[in-house]
């Protein structure tokens, strides 16, 4: 919704904008590439900024493989379009705790929490686009996206492994914060998962 | 400032395009390979790493960081106990 507003702002009709949340359905790249544009910067460096930003969708995908990598071709390639972060989230915490789950529920729990996800990300959109400038500022809407986020980690962090990751990425985010492009944050996280696995192997504890 | 609908349009099928292609691209390649146990060791960090640092990349330079950081550390205290 917050991404529809800004994007009536930028002068995108509904339309484009739902078109824009549909096409790409990932947040963070799109608030990237919306803001570079207003910028004037070129288009090719526009789509690979966006796309660095999108790198840790690759991770999900490597994670998603050992949950879901057994369903046909045309599956995963549904599987792939609609991976998100919440729905990630979701899911893996899901299949972790559950590992005994069948293909066919693994993949009905997935698709069910992914496309709730997908269709409120579209239509907050175009309802944002919509509305345009008319929401006050007291809603602090730039506010919901971290609450949520908090609460996706919270439970996330049932290990000492997790807790030391998620110490990890905290830290290291922090630092190469001003690392150009948003590459910062995939090298923050790549470090921090390494260091996860790695308390966990010295522990011996499997999670 | 109004962007041109061209631009637009190029911008958006190239990230449409290059962000599935990124997404497919393990679930795309592994299929239905068993990997190595260190591999699958890593991953199970995919999730907390990520989205913590997506956490701080919303609010850096935020005083709420701070406030949050210490907000997880109690809350995992109190529920794991270490």
């Amino acid at each position: 919704m917050v991404f529809g507003v800004l994007a009536a702002e930028s002068g995108l009709d509904i339309f484009t904008a739902v078109a824009f949340s549909m096409a790409v359905i990932a947040g963070a790249a799109q608030f990237t590439a919306l803001s570079l544009l207003q910028d004037q910067a070129p288009v090719l460096i526009v789509i690979i900024i966006g796309l660095a930003v999108n790198l840790r969708m690759a991770l999900y995908s490597a994670t998603l493989a050992t949950h879901l990598g057994a369903a046909p071709f045309w599956t995963r390639a549904f599987v792939a379009y609609a991976i998100l972060d919440h729905s990630f989230a979701l899911a893996d915490q899901k299949f972790q705790n559950e590992p005994d789950m069948s293909l066919p529920r693994k993949l009905a729990f997935y698709f069910g929490a992914t496309s709730l996800v997908a269709v409120i990300w579209v239509v907050g959109t175009g309802f944002g686009a919509w509305l345009g400038a008319r929401i006050p500022d007291w809603l602090a809407l730039d506010f919901a996206m971290p609450i949520a986020f908090i609460a996706l980690v919270a439970p996330a962090l049932r290990s000492l492994p997790h807790v030391v990751a998620g110490f990890a990425a905290a830290t290291l985010s922090l630092l190469l914060a001003s690392a150009p492009y948003g590459l910062g944050l995939i090298i923050a996280a790549v470090i921090a998962l390494v260091l996860g696995a790695e308390v966990e192997r010295r522990l011996g504890v499997a999670s | 400032m109004i962007i041109s609908t061209a631009t637009l349009w190029l911008v958006i099928a190239g990230l449409a395009f290059g962000s599935w292609l990124l997404r497919f691209s393990f679930l795309g390649i592994i299929g239905n390979k068993d990997l190595p146990e260190w591999v699958k060791r890593h991953l199970r960090y995919t999730l907390v790493a990520a989205l913590v640092t997506l956490l701080v990349g919303v609010w850096k330079g935020n005083l709420m960081l701070a406030i949050a950081a210490g907000g997880i550390t109690l809350y995992s205290m109190l529920n794991f106990g270490f």
